[in-house]
C-alpha cells in the first residue's frame, strides 16, 4: 500500500507526464501464472507455449541457434524453480526476459575462453548460407531492436503478440519493429 | 480506432516481398521444443496471509521490547539476535563495533521506525541487517523478491524494499569495479568505488571547484614551486592516524613503474614531497603556479602502514580489502557486489548507512530492476530507455554532465596508417552521424575536448564524410583501386580493428557499423574484436598490437589530454609523435595565464584535427536514472559520487 505521500506522487507524475509505457498482461496470463504457481503443470505447459519463441528471440539475440536451444530449456526450468519469488505476476513476461538475458551474459561469459565459430559454420548444413548471414546481421543490431525483430521474423509472432509477451505498448512495438527493419536493412548494406 | 494503413512489419497484413523472403528464410531458426522436465520445486511459499500475521508477531514484539523496562532482555530485531539468559547479547552483538549501549539505543529506535515497520510489513520477515550480500542471482539470474519462508531467499531478494527502508543506497554497474585502490583504477566503476571509500587531498565542490577534504590549510611559498600542506586529524578504518607520511607514500606508489598504474605521469608535476612532521606535507612542483593547483591535487590517499614497499602492484590484497579513511569502509565484496559501510569517523560522514555497487550486465535488466524499485541510481543509460523509466513511478532521469568523448585510435606502427594522408582519408571515409544513430544521442567532434569545455576550438568543423576527396587522398598517397579494393604495391590495407569491451553493447553497435563504411571504402578491416580488462592493457597500451580501436576517454576538470598525445605520454598508444604538438602543450601547462592557456590548448585542437591520431567521434548525451526516494542526489562529470554523503534516502 502506498503512503499518502507516494501516492500524491504517484498522482502527479501520472497527471503530468503521459502514461507509463510498460503495460501489464493480460488477465489469462495472471490465471495461468497464480496456477502454475500452485503446482499445475498444464499451466506452466501453457506459459512455456505461449512465452517460448519470445524467450528463444531474446536468447538468438545473443548466442548461437544450438546454443539459443539449450538456453531455452534453462530458463523455463529456472522459471519453474523460482517462480513463487514472483510477486507481480502480470510481470510474467519482463521476468522471463530478464532471467533469458542473464543466462545468455552469463553463458557469453563462461565462453569467453573457448573460440567462437561464426555461425556459417555452427548452422546446420541445410540451411542456406543467406539465412546465417540474415540471422548474423539480426544479431548485431542492438538488443533493444534485435529482440523485437527476431521475435517477428524468426517466430512469426505479430506486432500485438510482441506487445503483449513483452509487456510493452503496441506502439511502442510498432516503432521498435520498424526501427529495426530500417537498421537490418543497413547491415545487409554493409555486410 | 484502428490504422487502416496496412503495415505488414506489424501484423502481417498486406503482402510485403522483402519481409516474407526474410522471413521464410528465417523461419528454420525458430524453436518448437517442448518443455523440459522440470526439477521439484524445493520450497513452496507460504500463502500471504501466513507472512502477514508472522509480520504482525514480530512487529508486536519489536513493540514490546521498545517499551519494555528493562534494556538488556529486548530482542535484537535488527540483528535478528535473542539475547541470552544472561542479560548478554550474544555472540554476534558482542563483535559488532556499535555494540555499545547507546549503540543498541540507536539500533532499536532505527528497527521500529516507520520505516523498517513498513519493511517488515511488506517483507513478513524481521531481518533487516543480518543477510548476506545481496546477489542477483547465485545462479546467475536477476534479483527476485524474496520468500520470507526462507531466510536465504529473503537474504536474496527484497534488495529494493531493504534498501529503501533500511538506509541502504543500490546503484548498478554494467561490469563491478575491480578495484579498491585508486592506484589502480581502470574504470568509470573503479572511479565511483573508490570515491565512496578513500578521503581525497581534495575533490570539487558543488560548482565543480576544489574543496579541500584531509587537507586544512595550505600555503604555496614567494617562489611558487613549493606549497606546504597541514593536515587535518584523521583515522583509518583498521584505526590508525592518517598522517603526512601516507600522503608522501601515495604519491611515490603511483610513480612507481612497479606498481603498473595507469595514471602513473599525472604525477609528474610533482618533483619532490616530503613530510617533515606527522601532520605537514611539502610538495615541489617541476614550474612555479600563481596560486596553489589544487585543481590538480585530486589525490585519494593510501595508509602506508598496510604496505611493505613503495610499490603497490595490481594483485596486492588491498584491491579487495582495502583499509579506507572515505565516507565508508568495504564491508564485504563478491563476484557481484560491493557492500560499503558508513565509516561514522570520516572526516564528511554520509547520511546513508550502507551503500552496495551491484554488477547487472544487461543495462535493460538495471531499468527493470529500477522500476520494480530495487535499486536507486543507475549511473548510465540507453537512450531508448529514457523515456520508458521517466513514465515509470520508480525514478526520475538526470541529465549527466560528462566530460567523455569517443574515438577511433589510428596507431602509427601500422605502415599504412602512419602516412596522415591515409588517416585524413579514413577520417573523410566515416559516417559519424550514421555510427552515432544507431545508438542514441550526443555532439560530433573535431577534437580532443568535448563542445562545453573551454579548449574546444569551435572553428574547426566537423568532418563530413566526402568519399570523392578520400578517394584522392588514398591516390595521393600512392594506392590504386583494384575493384572494391585500396591497393598498395600488390597489397591490400588489411586492419585489425578492436573496440573496448567495458563500453558495452553501444560500443559493438558502433563498431559494427564503422568497420561496415571502412570496407565499402576499400579496405580489408577485420570484423570488430572486443578486447578488455587486463588484455586492453596489455595489448593496446603495452604491445600495441592493433591498426584501429573504438574507445572512449573521460576527464575530470583538468581536461588533461598531454599522455594521449605527447611523444612518450603514458597513453599515447597509438605512437603519436609531433613536435608542434610538444610546443603547444608545453606552452598550455607552463602558461599562467589562462587565456594563454586556452588559446595554446584551442592550436592543439586544430592540429590534432589535422594530424588525425584519432578519429575524433562524439561526447554522447548521458543521462542516469536516480530514484524518487534519494533525496539531495547531485551528479558531477566525472566525479559522480563525491557528493553521496549528502544523499539520503526519503522515509515513507
Amino acid at each position: 500500500m502506498p503512503t499518502t505521500n507516494q501516492a500524491v506522487r504517484r498522482l502527479e507524475r501520472v497527471t503530468s507526464k503521459s502514461p507509463p509505457t510498460i503495460k501489464r498482461q493480460s488477465r489469462a496470463v495472471f490465471t495461468l501464472v497464480r496456477d502454475a504457481r500452485g503446482g499445475n503443470k498444464a499451466s506452466f505447459t501453457e506459459l512455456h507455449a505461449r512465452y517460448r519463441g519470445m524467450v528463444h528471440a531474446v536468447l538468438l539475440s545473443r548466442v548461437g541457434p544450438s546454443e539459443a536451444d539449450d538456453l531455452l530449456q534453462d530458463t523455463f526450468v529456472t522459471a519453474s524453480l523460482r517462480l513463487p519469488d514472483l510477486r507481480d505476476d502480470r510481470s510474467f513476461g519482463p521476468w522471463l526476459q530478464s532471467i533469458a538475458r542473464s543466462k545468455a551474459t552469463d553463458h557469453l561469459r563462461a565462453r569467453r575462453v573457448t573460440v567462437q565459430l561464426p555461425d556459417t559454420l555452427a548452422a546446420p548444413t541445410r540451411r542456406p548460407l543467406e539465412a546465417a548471414e540474415a540471422l548474423a546481421a539480426l544479431r548485431r543490431l542492438p538488443s533493444n531492436l534485435g529482440e523485437p525483430l527476431i521475435m517477428r521474423l524468426v517466430q512469426g509472432m505479430t506486432g500485438p503478440e510482441i506487445a503483449e509477451a513483452t509487456g510493452l505498448t503496441h506502439g511502442s512495438v510498432r516503432v521498435t519493429l520498424h526501427r529495426a527493419m530500417k537498421q537490418l536493412r543497413i547491415e545487409l548494406e554493409n555486410k | 480506432m484502428t490504422d487502416p494503413t496496412p503495415d505488414p512489419l506489424w501484423d502481417g497484413a498486406g503482402a510485403d516481398g522483402e519481409l516474407d523472403e526474410l522471413q521464410a528464410l528465417l523461419a528454420p531458426y525458430g524453436t518448437t521444443s517442448e518443455l523440459p522436465p522440470l526439477p521439484r520445486r524445493p520450497l513452496t511459499a507460504p500463502p500471504r496471509w501466513a507472512l502477514a500475521v508472522a509480520a504482525a508477531l514480530l512487529l508486536a514484539v519489536g513493540v514490546a521490547a521498545l517499551l519494555g523496562p528493562d534494556e538488556q532482555t529486548e530482542p535484537d530485531i535488527e540483528q535478528g539476535v535473542q539475547p541470552d539468559r544472561h542479560g548478554g547479547t550474544g555472540a554476534a552483538l558482542d563483535s559488532d563495533s556499535e555494540s555499545t549501549a547507546a549503540g543498541r539505543t540507536n539500533r532499536r529506535r532505527d528497527a521500529l521506525d516507520t520505516e523498517t515497520r513498513a519493511a517488515n510489513r511488506d517483507l513478513g520477515s524481521p531481518t533487516m541487517d543480518g543477510d548476506p550480500v545481496a546477489s542477483p542471482d547465485e545462479g546467475g539470474d536477476v534479483p527476485l523478491r524474496g520468500d520470507a519462508s526462507d531466510p536465504g531467499k529473503s537474504a536474496q531478494g527484497e534488495l529494493g524494499a531493504a534498501g529503501r527502508s533500511s538506509n541502504r543506497f543500490i546503484f548498478y554497474e554494467d561490469e563491478m569495479a575491480l578495484s579498491g585502490n585508486p592506484v589502480h583504477e581502470r574504470t568509470m566503476g573503479d572511479v565511483r568505488l573508490n570515491e565512496l571509500i578513500h578521503i581525497p587531498l581534495y575533490a570539487p565542490n558543488y560548482a565543480d571547484q576544489p574543496r579541500a577534504h584531509l587537507v586544512a590549510s595550505e600555503e604555496l611559498d614567494s617562489t611558487g614551486r613549493v606549497l606546504t600542506l597541514t593536515l587535518r586529524e584523521a583515522r583509518w578504518s583498521d584505526g590508525e592516524p592518517v598522517v603526512a607520511a601516507d600522503v608522501v607514500f601515495t604519491l611515490a606508489a603511483y610513480k612507481d613503474p612497479a606498481s603498473g598504474s595507469w595514471d602513473r605521469h599525472r604525477w609528474d608535476f610533482i618533483v619532490e614531497a616530503k613530510a617533515p612532521d606527522s601532520k605537514t606535507v611539502v610538495l615541489t612542483f617541476d614550474r612555479a603556479y600563481r596560486t596553489p593547483p589544487t585543481a590538480r591535487l585530486f589525490l585519494k590517499v593510501l595508509p602506508r602502514h598496510v604496505f611493505s614497499g613503495e610499490a603497490v602492484p595490481y594483485n596486492h590484497s588491498y584491491r579487495t580489502q582495502p583499509v579506507t579513511g572515505g565516507p565508508f569502509t568495504v564491508e564485504q565484496k563478491d563476484h557481484k557486489n560491493w557492500v560499503l559501510k558508513r565509516n561514522p569517523n570520516s572526516l564528511r560522514p554520509s547520511k546513508l548507512r550502507e551503500v552496495r555497487a551491484q554488477e547487472v550486465p544487461e543495462k535493460r535488466t538495471q531499468a527493470e530492476l529500477m522500476s520494480y524499485r530495487y535499486g536507486h541510481a543507475m549511473p548510465e543509460l540507453l537512450p531508448e530507455q529514457r523515456a520508458e523509466l521517466d513514465a515509470d513511478e520508480c525514478c526520475k532521469i538526470v541529465a549527466y554532465p560528462s566530460k567523455s568523448w569517443w574515438y577511433i585510435g589510428a596507431n602509427q606502427k601500422n605502415k599504412h596508417l602512419r602516412d596522415p594522408r591515409v588517416r585524413a582519408a579514413l577520417n573523410l571515409a566515416v559516417n559519424r552521424q550514421q555510427a552515432l544513430d544507431l545508438i542514441g544521442e550526443g555532439e560530433l567532434l573535431s577534437g580532443p575536448f568535448t563542445r562545453s569545455s573551454r579548449f574546444y576550438n569551435h572553428k574547426v568543423a566537423v568532418p563530413a564524410p566526402d568519399l570523392e576527396e578520400a578517394d584522392s587522398l588514398m591516390s595521393g598517397a600512392g594506392y590504386t583501386k583494384q575493384g572494391p579494393d585500396w591497393v598498395k604495391a600488390g597489397e591490400r590495407v588489411a586492419l585489425r580493428f578492436f573496440y573496448d569491451e567495458s563500453m558495452g553493447e553501444q560500443a559493438q553497435t558502433v563498431a559494427t557499423n564503422i568497420v561496415g563504411q571502412l570496407k565499402k571504402f576499400g579496405l580489408d578491416v577485420s570484423g570488430p574484436a572486443a578486447i578488455g580488462g587486463v588484455s586492453w592493457q596489455e595489448r593496446i597500451h603495452e604491445r600495441r598490437d592493433f591498426d584501429l580501436v573504438l574507445s572512449s576517454w573521460s576527464f575530470d576538470v583538468a581536461e588533461d589530454i598531454g599522455q594521449l598525445f605527447s611523444k612518450g605520454g603514458a597513453r599515447n598508444f597509438v605512437g603519436h609523435d609531433d613536435e608542434q604538438i610538444e610546443r603547444l602543450l608545453t606552452r598550455a601547462y607552463e602558461s599562467q595565464d589562462p587565456s594563454e592557456q586556452q588559446a595554446a590548448m584551442k592550436e592543439v585542437h586544430r592540429r590534432l584535427a589535422e594530424t588525425q591520431p584519432y578519429l575524433f567521434l562524439w561526447s554522447p548525451r548521458q543521462f542516469s536514472a536516480v530514484s524518487w526516494d534519494l533525496e539531495g542526489a547531485h551528479l558531477q562529470a566525472f566525479y559522480y559520487f563525491t557528493q553521496l554523503p549528502d544523499w539520503s534516502l526519503k522515509r515513507d
